[in-house]
């Protein structure tokens, strides 16, 4: 996979990741983190920024005018962690109908690079489905796929 | 900050391992976001692999 992207940092279990993103508001650290979800086997993606005294912004929207490079990036740390945990399905879905779409337009953007790698569902009317470009899901799910 | 593990034997991207995340290894960072999303697969349920044929 070779898109541009920032450089990621992780802690040693790969369920944290960390990355600068640089635009037209400066600097600013994002934090992804895996999060262990009700299901065994099933992480939650969340990621957002982390503010100069360590806590994290979960509200703000940075507009940092590289949201590509940032979804790029997030891309990169599933295929990691998904290195690392390759039986796991991660599940993602905005906590807005604003984000939900972002995650959808990126999804939609990588679909034929990620395909190759992931099987992709999406939840749509709370039935998981083949990710289809062109519907509105409400959340998504991706799983490795083996070799 | 360690070494850069090369985890890119196939199509995964090199990171740098930073221990200083370990830190949040038992916190939660996001969790409405993570409450939110165990709300929205009790509607759904696990992700399964649809029944419909598919080569995917």
């Amino acid at each position: 996979m070779m898109l541009d992207r920032y450089e990621l940092k992780a802690g040693t279990n790969f369920t944290t990741f960390e990355f600068v993103s640089e635009g037209r508001k400066g600097k600013v650290t994002k934090v992804i983190q895996f999060q262990s979800m009700d299901y065994t086997g099933l992480y939650n993606l969340a990621f957002d920024d982390l503010m100069a005294d360590g806590k994290i912004d979960d509200i703000v929207i940075t507009d940092n005018g590289d949201s590509e490079k940032i979804l790029a990036t997030v891309v990169a740390a599933i295929y990691a962690f998904t290195h690392k945990y390759p039986d796991a399905w991660v599940y993602a879905t905005g906590s807005t109908d604003g984000r939900t779409r972002l995650y959808r337009m990126g999804i939609n953007k990588y679909f034929e690079t990620v395909q190759a790698d992931f099987q992709i569902f999406g939840d749509y009317k709370n039935e998981w489905e083949w990710y289809e470009r062109g519907k509105d899901y409400q959340a998504f799910a991706v799983r490795r796929k083996k070799d | 900050m360690k070494t850069t593990l090369e985890v890119n034997k196939k199509k995964t991207p090199v990171v740098r391992i930073d221990p200083s995340l370990d830190k949040y290894d038992n916190i939660i960072l996001f969790p409405e976001k993570l409450e939110e999303a165990n709300k929205r697969i009790r509607k759904s349920g696990f992700p399964k692999v649809p029944v419909k044929k598919d080569n995917r």
